[in-house]
């Protein structure tokens, strides 16, 4: 067989790889949706002191997966493709436990810091394991890029209450830029 | 030492077919609608190479109704996914026996 043939099968087989890929993983959507929330967050961080925090979170943490996961079950409905759900699910359930674990552990020690950068840390390494389900690198630069930043607000000890609300509003940021970016590479190539 | 080629089998190594399995490795399963449009291919023609591959047992074939409308969901078996990865390795090996991988 001819090292074009081989060659042009192999790049057929990405390409198609690639496309299956980005119809299966409208990530734009989760990134939107949480990074606006994130950012309501830090409001309410400011208006009511990080504590709120907790309750905000108890309260669209479960909202936003909800319609994420509607989301992404119709979209999949109508392009007629389908993904395995639980490793989706279990990431999401991780993300939003060890977020909780963490923000009242930091609370029950009387260690405000834990409770600041603990579940942005990670919310980053759930991101960080959907990047690695999605084979996206893009996702997976912003996950590191952000955890980065969570250590860096530890190293610079910003005052708990303030890195909180700076945190939420840097996450929020990054994920609704990233998921507009995303939406558009994702319509604009088909 | 044995050529890569006697690694490719008649079943999978056929444009199509080999696009059909790319798709459905990376997904859970894809519908029929799905698969034609992505390789661009006729209904009829996506179908015989349907048959090729579950007679092969390396897909399952599942007939639904969904708002009372028939759609045909296809799915990778192991065997499916076995023999896609050895494909893909059989090629691989035989680009890097032509072309070292440091000339590419």
């Amino acid at each position: 067989m001819a090292r074009e043939t081989a060659d042009t099968l192999l790049s057929d087989i990405e390409r198609l790889r690639r496309r299956t890929r980005t119809d299966l993983h409208p990530t734009w959507f989760p990134l939107v949706v949480f990074g606006a929330l994130s950012m309501a967050s830090a409001a309410v961080a400011v208006r009511f002191g990080p504590t709120a925090l907790g309750f905000f979170w108890a309260v669209t943490a479960p909202l936003g997966s909800i319609a994420t996961g509607f989301y992404y079950w119709r979209r999949q409905d109508r392009v007629g493709l389908q993904a395995p759900a639980a490793p989706y699910l279990i990431g999401a359930a991780g993300i939003v436990l060890g977020a909780f674990l963490t923000g009242g552990l930091g609370g029950a020690l009387g260690a405000p810091a834990v409770s600041a950068l603990g579940p942005p840390l990670f919310v980053s390494a759930g991101y960080l394991l959907f990047a690695r389900l999605a084979r996206s690198r893009g996702l997976a630069a912003v996950a590191v890029a952000l955890a980065l930043v969570t250590v860096a607000t530890g190293v610079a000890r910003i005052p708990s209450d303030r890195a909180a609300w700076t945190l939420a509003l840097v996450y929020g940021a990054v994920f609704v830029a990233t998921g507009l970016v995303f939406r558009a590479s994702q319509t604009g190539g088909r | 030492m044995n050529h890569p080629v006697g690694a490719l089998t008649d079943t999978v190594h056929q444009r199509v077919r080999l696009g059909i399995l790319s798709v459905l490795a990376e997904s859970r399963r894809a519908d029929f609608g799905y698969l034609r449009d992505a390789l661009e291919v006729t209904d009829g023609n996506l179908s015989k190479h349907l048959q090729v591959l579950e007679s092969a047992a390396y897909i399952v074939v599942e007939k639904t109704f969904e708002d009372r409308r028939p759609r045909t969901w296809i799915a990778l078996t192991k065997a499916g996914r076995d023999a896609f990865a050895g494909e893909v390795a059989a090629l691989r090996a035989l680009l890097d026996r032509v072309t070292p991988r440091g000339r590419r």
